[in-house]
């Protein structure tokens, strides 16, 4: 249960309770920035790589660098500037263009020949003469550059396309006398694209061929700066990858920062049937800041065959991303977010283990509800809606409840007297639904459940994260290392689901941040907070509505491993119906990773568990209670017969939906507000082990 | 019961376990996978169409490749 204020304590019980519900639409997907395209202009015709960078305090400049054949041009302000001819080098050597935040230059890293060389410009116009940082034995391929908030800097370089990668630190404004290799060697048998920026460490996106395996990939990785010990390398994050025996390759990787997301683009080659050249993008997920990443996806407004530069701009006013192929450059604007919260007239939503729905219906009797008041920004299928809810209280509109769900359909009702933009969002589960796997993937060996379950929710572009304290997973999500395989075309949310089968964890919505969380439900209820029906010492809380519940379910659970079996009966001591007195109703349950007896007599129990503590065995409706969330034990007492005594029950919450309608006329006065909290209950103690 | 179509990429007739590309699948396999002892080992050949029942498990080594054909 979250913590609240005294003074929203009070509130709930307050009969003259004031609801506080906000709401804003915001440019994200389960909080992951969503990078859109204006058409901003054409340069030539081309068809070169390029590299981008911006003055950060100053958005009209924006400076291109390319290479065209053995051309390196520069173009400022890109695209409307002319292309003029920096230097001379051999065809197909590698570049970047950064920005020098402490000196206020901008500074270009390339080869030329078995040079490495720099050049910087105040002004994006008037260049400095080369400056040679060293030369090497042979011709440099591919080059990366990125300057910290201190003036120091560092490029990245590749040795032709060998495996060598090297680092060349320039410190209190002097270049190391030569570079050193990386210590990724062995993972690679060559390399072909480099990209860099730094935040803290040094974070580069690498194309080429992994070593023995000889898959084309795309990897992220970090160097070290500040939080990694310096010059430390992570190992390879696989930002995508095609086995060998596939038609695909990758190059021309770009990759930025964006409110601590690493944005990456590259090249995507399809040489089989239905040759294709695409540009892809994929963004970093956590853990940590290259971590996981979500599966690419194509750039289809850029034609070009030498991938696509990066660019991201972030001021108080303005948050810009380029997205420039060859000629060819686009700009994404990231609006602010669009406040709807005096427009709400009802918002409803419902929360499962498994689901969540969101509905929001605004006012839009001028037709303007969907538009920004000022900024370009739409309400549009694909954005977030992130709404807050609480009371008035002394303090304020204080909120506690934070949910954030993607909206995918809006409607505009028209009627007599009424007109209406419905809003209608879904969470996680609903996401991790439409999500189909391009890709087969098959775990690599010994990866643990919870980063199984990390890696195909990255997919989609979900981050999931563990719960804390009495609600911290069990350890099946770090010591079991089930395999585990998806083939093309499967439905994420059943993939994730069978994952969690066979353990006594769950998933719900991680309510702000919009990913998943995994989660146990602690058995201990002591704090649960109180709801009753008439005065009852303790319990502050009004209760509008109880029913209690039995049914029939599930009895008997059938867990097959490959070479052994374990069954697991509800027992008449779970407080139940039991087996003997309605008959067997069983489920099977598959899992060839249990090949030890306690693995599979565990695991056979986890399931019966499971399914035991999902069963909602009532319902409660109470007035809305902003610290309730999933797996929170509640209880309840009433009194209906005064000679009875009191009576009382501790259910835990399985399903949570809430309802609030604003006051039809509020001129009319207090009461006619709705805000309630309905609750599916399960019984507690089928949470007792 | 999942019966996915896919194309076999290579064959150990020794452990008698397959690579296949799954229709939709461009960059990625799946190795290892079992094959039924009634397919002789000289039909498996690179390039040849089969049918994988997946068992709806995501475990690889409950995968099977049941057929073989064209």
């Amino acid at each position: 249960m979250l913590t609240l204020t005294s003074t929203l304590q009070a509130a709930i019980g307050d009969p003259r309770r004031k609801p506080a519900i906000a709401a804003s639409v915001q440019p994200y997907r389960f909080n992951v920035p969503i990078l859109t395209a204006s058409w901003l202009g054409a340069n030539g015709s081309a068809d070169t790589q390029l590299s981008l960078a911006v003055n950060p305090t100053d958005r009209s400049k924006l400076v291109a660098v390319r290479s065209n054949g053995t051309a390196l041009d520069f173009s400022t302000p890109y695209p409307s500037g002319a292309w003029t001819n920096l230097d001379t080098i051999s065809a197909g050597q590698g570049f970047q263009l950064a920005y020098d935040p402490t000196a206020a230059v901008f500074a270009v890293a390339y080869g030329d020949g078995t040079a490495l060389k720099f050049r910087t410009s105040a002004d994006g116009l008037t260049w400095s003469a080369a400056t040679t940082i060293v030369t090497e034995a042979s011709n440099i391929g591919a080059v990366a550059l990125a300057f910290d908030d201190s003036g120091d800097a560092c490029v990245f370089y590749v040795i032709g396309t060998s495996t060598t990668l090297n680092r060349i630190r320039r410190t209190a404004g002097a270049w190391a006398a030569s570079g050193a290799n990386w210590s990724r060697s062995s993972s690679v048998a060559n390399l072909t694209g480099l990209a860099a920026y730094w935040r803290a460490d040094y974070f580069l996106a690498v194309t080429g061929l992994a070593a023995t395996s000889l898959a084309p990939t795309a990897w992220a990785v970090r160097m070290g700066d500040t939080f990694y010990a310096p010059n430390a390398w992570s190992t390879l994050k696989t930002i995508t990858e095609a086995d060998p025996a596939s038609t695909l390759t990758f190059a021309y990787p770009s990759i930025v920062d964006f409110d601590g997301y690493a944005f990456a683009t590259f090249q995507r080659t399809e040489a089989g049937n239905v040759p294709s050249q695409t540009v892809q993008l994929a963004h970093s997920l956590s853990p940590g800041p290259i971590g996981l990443w979500s599966e690419p996806r194509p750039v289809p407004w850029i034609d070009t065959t030498h991938g696509a530069a990066l660019a991201h701009f972030d001021d108080d006013t303005y948050n810009l991303t380029w997205i420039a192929g060859s000629a060819y450059g686009h700009v994404s604007q990231h609006p602010p977010s669009y406040d709807v919260s005096a427009r709400i007239l009802a918002l409803s939503y419902r929360l499962t283990p498994g689901s969540l729905s969101l509905r929001l219906e605004l006012d839009n009797h001028d037709g303007n509800a969907r538009f920004h008041p000022s900024a370009d920004f739409r309400i549009d299928v694909g954005r977030d809606v992130l709404v807050s809810l609480g009371y008035h209280t002394s303090a304020g509109a204080e909120h506690a409840t934070f949910l954030r769900a993607n909206i995918h359909r809006i409607t505009d009702q028209i009627g007599p007297g009424a007109h209406r933009l419905i809003i209608e969002a879904s969470g996680p589960w609903e996401a991790m639904d439409r999500y189909r796997a391009l890709a087969a993937w098959t775990a690599p060996a010994g990866t643990t459940r919870g980063n199984t379950f990390q890696r195909v929710a990255a997919l989609a572009g979900l981050e999931v994260s563990t719960a804390s304290g009495g609600f911290a997973p069990s350890t099946a999500w770090t010591t079991d290392t089930p395999a585990f395989a998806i083939a093309a075309g499967e439905k994420g949310s059943t993939t994730l689901q069978r994952l969690l089968t066979v353990t006594p964890d769950f998933v719900r919505p991680a309510f702000g941040s919009g990913g998943l969380e995994i989660c146990t439900a602690p058995v201990d209820t002591s704090g649960a907070p109180i709801f009753a029906l008439g005065p009852s010492p303790g319990s502050p809380y009004p209760l509008l509505d109880l029913q209690l519940a039995d049914q029939l379910a599930p009895n008997l659970f059938r867990l097959q491993g490959p070479d052994r079996y374990a069954d697991s009966a509800r027992l008449g001591a779970d407080g139940y119906v039991d087996i003997l007195s309605v008959g067997p109703a069983a489920q099977l349950v598959r899992d060839l990773d249990a090949t030890t007896n306690t693995a599979a007599t565990t695991r056979a129990a986890n399931a019966r568990k499971r399914a035991l503590q999902l069963e909602p065995r009532g319902r409660a409706v109470v007035p809305f209670h902003p610290g309730l969330e999933l797996f929170d034990p509640v209880a309840f007492r009433w009194n209906l017969n005064p000679l009875d005594g009191l009576e009382d029950a501790t259910r835990r919450i399985v399903g949570l939906a809430v309802d609030y309608r604003a006051d039809p006329a509020p001129a009319a006065g207090a009461g006619r507000v709705a805000y309630t909290a309905t609750l599916d209950l399960a019984e507690a103690a089928g949470f007792d082990g | 019961m999942a019966v996915l179509r896919a194309h076999l990429v290579s064959f150990d007739s020794g452990t008698y376990l397959a690579t296949v590309r799954v229709d939709g699948s461009a960059a990625q396999v799946l190795a290892g996978i079992p094959t039924a002892r009634d397919i002789a080992a000289a039909e498996m050949t690179a390039g040849r169409r089969v049918l994988l029942d997946t068992g709806d498990h995501n475990h690889p080594s409950d995968f099977v490749v049941t057929v073989v054909y064209v």
